[in-house]
């Protein structure tokens, strides 16, 4: 089992491991990204026993132990400079909506510091973000909070040019809810979303 | 401190101030509405709903069947009585005698509000007769019949003499309603006839209609609203002529008038169980005292609530453990249940006492704290303890909910409960 699993990995990143002989970036390199495409809800988790709530919720649809939320859209704006050849600070402004099954729209801001590891970078870049930030979501027409958020982003770029690449990514969002009435705080829990989109990138080198 | 870090002090401290929470239960508890809008419960009648929403009259007689989803409800019990069409909507209408839905439509072809025919349906031979000649004892009518102010509970009939200034509040005898002629008497003893002459060049709310009716008891409230000075925007700029109504078996006499009076817009109003006081919630959220004492109703003292009201809102009354409550929900859709308490007067003689405000969202508020109540009715009241309603939404459905007194200023389960949408039972 173990062998496969070796020869899996190998046969993944031998390929690109060759576009990248040696480091590509360099210390204060920077990279300039839009990316648009979907989001999945995951599940939303409650913390507390919120009365006449499941613990969990499920996924997309109506069905009574999903998250009543729809595929939605993800855009985001994002910048990054590297603090050595693999590791690289930045900051991203992203929005996504989904639509509820009552079609309320659902709305995330979130702005996030993010880290960067490069571990296989050249022609083909698969970089490994996490991110911590804000985010204001938004519900209906009135409800609305300002949270911490959390992601977790894996992707493929690859430069067609020196400096202009296309990527496809993909992570974990999760949007925890601390309510700050006392009297709403059961009621506290985590949105799990998972964004798949598409980049443009432009790399200074 | 810097400037610059106060300035982000106070952008965050906005942006935290600005926030309402529960963001996630409002995702996972949302539901695809029904395509309906309450508009009036007329009543109930051996287990039978009847109710007017935008698409006409209805009933339902399925309250036993809960289904699965909010339309199986629908699918089961819903039949249609009146159904809407383009021009012909049905704008007022009541349950009389148990026995008729009485009803007004809209018609392009008449002049304004005047009628001069009803519509009638037998709910014993489920024969609809739109069109049954109307007649109103002590109003003279015009060439095109009467001017139809509204149309409400127990056949409340409210009739504007445009000629005289006069409006008058009608109701109608068994004897005089069938499928071939409806006819409305006139309260005309000149203590009951609100006189709208024009005294100011701004008034409103003339011959506006309020009910507040229970298992027990009726009450309706007349009101003509007129704004004293037209260059100044104060609360207290307004006078109003507020006259209170008792209906005893189906006839209303004057209990209590108050003319001159400075309310702001009345939302709605209760009177209180010993009928000596009257509450008047009016549009800015000011709750008016009025002492019922005598037949001339004197305002006593007055409390804000901080909300706003739309006219026509939630006031549901409850007197328990030398306290009173009124339920009451503002005019802003995501606006908990508020229910207003404070200290019982029985002789109508003293300040509002001991006022406070709750807000609800859990137990019988759990799903109309995120929509409009237009309309609920009284289905019983245990003398004792709690209250049976249904209350009908402006999207979210019609629901039927439990409010046990002992609790109902508490934000939980124990305050009461609620059925799904669309899933009312009117046995409770």
């Amino acid at each position: 089992m173990k062998k496969k699993v070796a020869i899996l990995a190998l046969s993944l990143f031998l390929p690109s491991m060759a576009f990248a002989a040696t480091d590509t970036y360099r210390t204060g390199s920077m990279i300039f990204h839009f990316a648009a495409g979907t989001s999945m809800p995951g599940f939303i988790h409650f913390f507390g026993d919120a009365e006449g709530l499941d613990s969990n919720y499920w996924l997309w649809g109506e069905d009574d132990h999903a998250t009543k939320l729809n595929w939605g859209g993800f855009f985001s704006l994002g910048f990054e400079r590297f603090t050595s050849s693999t590791l690289s600070l930045g900051g991203e402004l992203g929005y996504d909506f989904n639509y509820c099954v009552n079609d309320d729209l659902f709305t995330a801001v979130p702005l996030q510091f993010k880290l960067t590891w490069y571990p296989v970078q050249g022609t083909v870049d698969l970089p490994v973000s996490l991110g911590i930030g804000t985010v204001y979501e938004r519900f209906g027409e009135d409800k609305s909070m300002l949270n911490l958020s959390l992601s977790l982003d894996v992707g493929m770029n690859f430069y067609i040019w020196e400096h202009w690449g296309v990527g496809i990514h993909s992570g974990l969002w999760l949007i925890p809810e601390f309510n700050y009435n006392s009297g709403d705080q059961e009621n506290d829990g985590v949105l799990g979303l998972m964004p798949i989109t598409l980049s443009v990138s432009y790399r200074n080198l | 401190m810097k400037l610059r870090h106060i300035l982000y002090a106070v952008l965050l401290a906005v942006l935290l101030a600005s926030c309402d929470g529960s963001v996630l239960v409002e995702v996972v508890t949302a539901e695809d509405t029904p395509d309906k809008n309450y508009q009036k419960i007329l009543g109930v009648v051996s287990g039978t709903v009847y109710y007017q929403n935008n698409k006409g009259l209805f009933s339902n007689s399925s309250s036993s069947e809960q289904g699965s989803d909010i339309y199986s409800k629908v699918l089961q019990g819903e039949n249609t009585l009146v159904a809407n069409s383009n021009g012909a909507l049905v704008q007022y209408s009541c349950l009389y005698d148990s026995q008729y839905l009485l009803y007004f439509q809209s018609d392009r072809n008449s002049n304004d509000g005047y009628r001069s025919t009803i519509g009638l349906y037998d709910l014993n031979s489920g024969t609809n007769y739109p069109s049954v000649p109307l007649s109103v004892t002590g109003v003279t009518a015009t060439s095109d019949g009467y001017w139809i102010k509204g149309l409400h509970e127990d056949g409340g009939l409210v009739v504007f003499d445009d000629a005289n200034d006069k409006v008058y509040l009608c109701y109608p005898a068994p004897a005089m309603v069938n499928s071939s002629a409806v006819t409305f008497t006139a309260l005309t003893d000149s203590n009951s006839v609100l006189d709208v002459a024009n005294t100011s060049s701004m008034q409103y709310d003339v011959g506006a209609y309020y009910f507040q009716r229970t298992q027990a008891k009726t009450y309706s409230m007349m009101t003509r609203v007129h704004k004293v000075n037209n260059d100044e925007e104060d609360d207290d700029d307004y006078d109003a002529d507020l006259y209170f109504f008792k209906w005893n078996s189906g006839v209303p006499s004057l209990l209590a008038k108050s003319s001159g009076t400075h309310p702001y817009r009345p939302a709605n109003f209760v009177i209180n169980s010993s009928e000596k006081a009257a509450y008047v919630l009016c549009t800015n959220g000011r709750l008016y005292k009025y002492s019922l004492v005598s037949e001339t109703a004197t305002e006593i003292d007055y409390k804000s609530s901080g909300y706003s009201y739309g006219t026509g809102c939630m006031m549901y009354y409850i007197s328990s453990g030398g306290k009173e409550y009124i339920v009451t929900k503002p005019n802003y859709k995501s606006r908990a249940i508020i229910v207003l308490e404070f200290t019982e007067d029985t002789a109508g003689a003293t300040e509002i006492a001991d006022f406070d405000d709750s807000s609800l969202r859990k137990g019988f508020a759990y799903r109309l704290d995120s929509d409009l109540i237009n309309c609920f009715y009284e289905l019983r009241t245990d003398v004792s303890s709690k209250s049976n309603l249904l209350a009908g939404t402006n999207e979210s459905g019609m629901v039927s909910i439990t409010i046990n007194w002992d609790n109902v200023t508490n934000n939980s389960s124990s305050n009461g409960s609620t059925s799904a949408s669309e899933q009312y039972d009117t046995t409770l």
